[in-house]
C-alpha cells in the first residue's frame, strides 16, 4: 500500500528511466578541474568567480583560475585577468542602474502639493482596507516562442509568456487560479530581469483583472512580483494591491497585500516639476 | 563514498577526486536529467556541479557528509541551468520521453507521455523534491539535509509537489481529452 503522498510505482519507474550518461562527461569535468584551483575558506567569497563548463567543453578554454589566496584573507584581482565576479559588463550595468536611480532620486520634488484637491474617496463613503497574507504557486509556464537576442551578452526580449498560477491567501476573495501574460527583458549574464504582465482571475465570488510588474533579484535569483487587481462582478469596486516575493528561483512566492474598497483615491495632477 | 577518498581530494589529491567522479558522475547525470528533463541541460548541470565539488571541497568540514553536500551542489547547478533556460525563453521540454518500453505497450507509452507533460509543468523546485524522493529514494532527513531545509519543510514541500503533479496530470487529461489511465495512489 502506498503512502498518502505516493505517486505510485509507475511514476517511480518513469523517473528512474533516464538516458545513458555520455561516456566522456567525467573526463570533460576532470579536464576542467585539472585547471581549476581549489578554493579556500575566506570571507571574501564574492570575489570568487563561479566556474562554468558547457556540456561540449567549449567553455573550458575561457575558464579562469580561481583567485589566489593571500595572507590576510585578501585575494588578487588583477584588472583584465577577470578573477572577480565583477566583469566589465556587470560594472557598466551596475553603473547604469546606479545613475538612473540617482537621477530619479534627485528629480523627486520635495515641496508639499498645495494645489491638489482632496481625493474623492476621502470625502465619500468610508474605505475598508483588508490586509491579506498568502502565497502564489506557479503551476505552469508556457513560452510564446523564441526570444529575440539583445545587444548585451545573454540579453533576451520575450513576449507573450503565459503563466498559470494559484493564489492561496487568507482572504477567499483572492483565492483560485490566475492566468497571466508576461513580456520580459532578461539579462542573463547580469542576473537582471524585468517583466510587465496582465492577469486575470476568477472564482465563485467574482473576477479580478490587473496589471503588474516583476523583477528578478540577481542575488537570490527569485522574482519580486507586484500587481494591482481591479475587481469585477461580485468584487466590483474593490482593488487588490499584492506584493509577492520568490525567495529563490522556483520557490513558492510569498507575501502580503491589501484589498481596498470601494475604491482608491483619484490620481492627483502630475507632480510639480519645480521646487517651490 | 569512501571517506578516505573525500579527505584526500579535499586536500588537493586530483587522482582521488577522479575516483570520486567515476563513482558519482552517472548518479549526478541521472539526477540532473530527472530534474531538468533535458539532456543538454542535464549534462551542463552535472559537469558544472562536478567542477564546483572540486573547487569547494576544502569547505566541506565533515567528509562523511559528502553525499548530501554534493547533491546540494548538483541541485543548485540544476536550478542555475533551469534559470538560464528561463532567461533564454527555452522551455524545459525539448526532449522526447525516453522510450525504453516495448513499442506495443501503448498503454504504458501513453502514461509516460502524460507523466512527461505533467512533470514539465512543475517548477524546478518541485521537480527537485520529487527527484530526491523517487529517483534517489533518499530518506526524508537526508533529502532535507541535501536541500538545506528542515525535515518538516521537506515533507510539506514533497506534499505540495505531489499535489502539483496530480493537478498537472488532471489538467493534462482535461486538455488532451485523453483518458487518464494512470492510477495515482492517494
Amino acid at each position: 500500500m502506498n503512502a498518502p503522498h505516493d505517486l505510485g510505482p509507475d511514476f517511480r519507474n518513469w523517473m528512474r528511466d533516464v538516458p545513458a550518461m555520455p561516456d566522456d562527461l567525467p573526463e570533460r569535468a576532470l579536464r576542467t578541474t585539472r585547471r581549476t584551483r581549489q578554493g579556500r575558506r575566506w570571507p571574501w567569497s564574492l570575489l570568487r568567480r563561479t566556474p562554468t563548463a558547457g556540456a561540449s567543453g567549449e567553455q573550458d578554454e575561457g575558464q579562469p583560475p580561481a583567485p589566489i589566496p593571500t595572507t590576510g584573507g585578501l585575494s588578487l584581482a588583477p584588472i583584465g585577468g577577470m578573477t572577480t565576479m565583477l566583469s566589465g559588463t556587470k560594472i557598466l550595468g551596475l553603473a547604469a542602474v546606479a545613475a538612473l536611480a540617482g537621477a530619479l532620486f534627485v528629480a523627486i520634488p520635495w515641496s508639499p502639493q498645495t494645489d491638489v484637491s482632496a481625493p474623492r474617496a476621502m470625502v465619500g463613503e468610508p474605505v475598508e482596507i483588508t490586509p491579506v497574507t498568502g502565497s502564489m504557486q506557479v503551476l505552469a509556464q508556457k513560452a510564446a516562442g523564441p526570444c529575440e537576442e539583445g545587444g548585451i551578452e545573454e540579453m533576451y526580449a520575450c513576449a507573450g509568456d503565459v503563466w498559470m498560477v494559484r493564489f492561496d491567501f487568507d482572504d477567499d476573495r483572492l483565492n483560485g487560479l490566475q492566468l497571466s501574460r508576461h513580456n520580459r527583458y532578461s539579462m542573463g549574464a547580469m542576473g537582471y530581469a524585468v517583466q510587465s504582465l496582465t492577469t486575470y482571475a476568477e472564482n465563485d465570488g467574482g473576477s479580478w483583472v490587473g496589471t503588474g510588474y516583476a523583477y528578478q533579484d540577481p542575488e537570490t535569483t527569485g522574482l519580486h512580483y507586484r500587481t494591482v487587481l481591479q475587481g469585477h462582478g461580485g468584487y466590483e469596486g474593490l482593488t487588490a494591491i499584492i506584493n509577492l516575493d520568490e525567495p529563490t528561483f522556483g520557490a513558492l512566492f510569498e507575501g502580503t497585500g491589501v484589498i481596498v474598497g470601494p475604491g482608491l483615491p483619484d490620481l492627483p495632477e502630475p507632480a510639480p516639476t519645480t521646487f517651490e | 563514498m569512501e571517506t578516505d577518498l573525500v579527505v584526500r581530494a579535499r586536500s588537493g589529491d586530483h587522482d582521488a577526486f577522479a575516483q570520486i567522479v567515476t563513482s558519482v558522475a552517472r548518479r549526478f547525470h541521472g539526477l540532473a536529467y530527472a530534474v531538468l528533463r533535458d539532456r543538454t541541460l542535464a549534462e551542463d548541470a552535472a559537469q558544472a556541479a562536478l567542477v564546483c565539488v572540486w573547487r569547494d571541497l576544502p569547505s566541506l568540514r565533515d567528509a562523511r557528509r559528502f553525499e548530501a553536500w554534493s547533491y546540494r551542489i548538483l541541485l543548485n547547478a540544476c536550478f542555475s541551468e533551469g534559470r538560464r533556460a528561463r532567461w533564454r525563453g527555452v522551455e524545459l521540454t525539448r526532449d522526447a520521453p525516453v522510450a525504453t518500453s516495448a513499442p506495443d505497450e501503448l498503454h504504458g507509452v501513453l502514461d509516460r507521455d502524460q507523466l512527461e507533460r505533467g512533470f514539465r509543468q512543475l517548477t524546478v523546485q518541485h521537480r527537485a523534491v520529487l527527484a530526491m524522493h523517487y529517483f534517489l529514494d533518499l530518506p526524508s532527513d537526508e533529502a532535507a539535509d541535501a536541500l538545506e531545509i528542515p525535515v518538516g519543510t521537506y515533507k510539506s514541500r514533497l506534499h505540495r509537489a505531489t499535489e502539483a503533479m496530480r493537478a498537472a496530470l488532471a489538467a493534462d487529461a482535461r486538455t488532451t481529452g485523453a483518458t487518464a489511465s494512470l492510477e495515482v495512489a492517494r
